[in-house]
């Protein structure tokens, strides 16, 4: 009777001892990165038809009511990155032939263009710029997030068309200009 | 106990293809200016002006026409302005038409060398203030219509800016005598973008 | 450091239509009016007629022949077609009252001429002659006397006697 009880002992004393065979490990770091990105889904571009820029008096139609499809786009943006810059910047709308201002007539529009963005917090940012016969530098507002991932989440809007000296008519013609417009990773 | 030294493998710096990009584009705006005349009015614009001048009694009292001089200080008087305008027209070389109708007395026909006539002669002088200079453009009421003509610049910007006056009150001939009853003639300008 | 790929993004350049309008005039009518009023005028507008001696020295009854055919020229204008012409004729006279067998008066016609337009009218009757048309005219009016005659055929009585021709032109009121 001893040995039934010794051997049992023996076994519970075995189970408790830990293996004690010797291993060695290393270990792989793995990382990748996702750089930040914007990308157009639709191209930022297109056109925007003012039609007759003049009153009936000659004087600029300040709210461009005679436009032609309206006074905004949209687009599509996709940015990866966890803020955005937006940029827009624009020349004055040149009459063509004779962009010249004097005598109480001028070839020559200003106009303002806001840059809006939707955040993916809600809520929007914007960038506005406003044209002048010494060209200012380009407007850049920080989203402070996210860009919204959706679609036409980038608006742009003309409006609130002046001239250099107020009371000038406008010369007959052909007027354009041209809007840049950059969404930039941070 | 044996000591395990973990060799911290470095992770390996993957130099990717330059991954950060700016969405960029343009957006072209388009408008345009058409030729256009207007008349600006006290309270917006128009594309006519005008008045009625009347002289009242065109005869002096040996029954021939008052002085030129009478009746082209009585016009400017009587009209006031309101023959003139201040026009605004976007392009750079307007042209303008002008056509003096005699003052005619349709109710009593005359025969030429009665001595006496029912028609009225003038000279109808328009002035026209441009961006650089000013010219008068005339028309005679015995003659066809003037124009149309270039003015060569551009309106002025202030008015009023077309001014009409007159001159050269006359009657033709030996037929001085003018018959009684109402007379009635016209000054048209026409200002062409 | 992360390199940034600009995507150039196509530009579309949408051309407009010449949009040039070529109506848009500024027109201007001055319309002008005035009138002249029917008017005459004499230029000439009075002579005299001295008729002289009025009785024949033989019988010192009217001597006829001083006032017949006698005549004088005014001279007039009339602007207005519908203008007319009449004669007033008032009789010679004294002052001196003229008893049985005697006169104190000369009755006549006197008759106005312009062109081929006659007007006349006799001191016989008070009042204007008949009014006859004359129109448009400018010239001579030429008054001539003729039937005198006394109204007893008696004796003329001395004195200064006097009378007098009125020729009225009278132009329609024309409309202002």
């Amino acid at each position: 009777m001893k040995k039934i009880a010794y051997i049992a002992m023996a076994a519970a004393a075995m189970a408790a001892t830990p293996a004690m065979a010797q291993s060695a490990s290393g270990s792989v770091a793995v990382t990748g990165w996702v750089g930040g990105k914007c990308t157009a889904q639709t191209p930022i571009a297109g056109a925007i038809d003012l039609g007759d820029l003049a009153t009936s008096a000659g004087l600029i139609n300040s709210t461009f009511s005679a436009n032609v499809g309206g006074l905004s786009r949209s687009f599509s943006v996709i940015c990866t990155s966890a803020n955005v810059n937006i940029t827009v910047s624009s020349d004055a709308l040149n009459n063509s032939t004779d962009s010249t201002t004097g005598g109480g007539y001028t070839g020559r529009v200003h106009y303002t263009s806001t840059l809006t963005a939707n955040k993916a917090s809600g809520g929007t940012a914007s960038a506005v710029y406003t044209t002048a016969d010494v060209l200012p530098a380009a407007t850049t507002t920080a989203l402070g997030g996210r860009l919204q991932n959706a679609t036409n989440n980038l608006t742009v809007t003309v409006s609130n068309g002046t001239t250099t000296n107020s009371g000038d008519v406008l010369k007959s013609g052909n007027y354009s200009s041209t809007i840049l417009i950059t969404v930039s990773p941070v | 106990m044996r000591k395990l030294m973990i060799l911290a493998v470095p992770a390996m710096l993957i130099a990717g293809p330059a991954l950060a990009q700016n969405a960029t584009g343009t957006v072209i705006i388009n408008g345009t200016v058409g030729n256009k005349c207007s008349v600006l009015t006290g309270s917006g614009t128009s594309g006519t002006w005008g008045t009625t001048v009347n002289l009242g009694e065109l005869s002096q009292s040996d029954g021939t026409l008052r002085t030129s001089a009478s009746l082209s200080n009585d016009f400017n008087t009587v009209a006031a302005g309101a023959q003139n305008a201040h026009v605004v027209c976007t392009t750079a070389n307007p042209t303008i038409t002008v056509n003096a109708d005699p003052l005619v007395n349709t109710a009593v026909p005359t025969v030429s060398g009665s001595g006496y006539t029912n028609t009225i002669h003038y000279q109808a002088d328009v002035t026209v203030n441009k961006v650089s200079s000013s010219t008068v453009y005339p028309n005679d009421s015995n003659a066809a219509a003037s124009g149309p003509t270039a003015l060569g610049d551009r309106l002025a910007a202030a008015g009023p800016n077309v001014i009409i006056a007159t001159s050269n009150w006359r009657t033709l001939g030996t037929d001085s005598q003018l018959v009684a009853g109402s007379y009635s003639g016209q000054i048209v300008v026409t200002i062409t973008p | 450091m992360k390199k940034f790929l600009i995507l150039a993004a196509p530009v579309l350049l949408a051309a407009s239509p010449a949009l040039a309008q070529t109506t848009g005039e500024a027109t201007g009518t001055v319309t002008i009016d005035g009138s002249v009023l029917g008017r005459c005028m004499f230029t000439i507008p009075s002579k005299t007629i001295s008729l002289g001696e009025l009785s024949l020295t033989s019988t010192g009854k009217l001597d006829v022949s001083k006032v017949n055919g006698r005549n004088e020229t005014l001279n007039g204008w009339c602007n207005n077609t519908a203008a007319t012409m009449t004669v007033t004729t008032t009789e010679l006279t004294t002052t001196t009252a003229a008893p049985t067998g005697f006169d104190n008066r000369v009755d006549y016609t006197a008759t106005a001429v312009t062109g081929a337009i006659s007007a006349n009218d006799t001191s016989l009757t008070a009042g204007a002659g008949s009014a006859s048309s004359v129109g448009l005219f400018s010239g001579d009016i030429v008054v001539t006397l003729s039937s005198a005659s006394s109204p007893t055929n008696g004796l003329m009585v001395a004195g200064a006697y006097s009378g007098n021709v009125v020729v009225t032109l009278t132009p329609t009121v024309a409309p202002n």
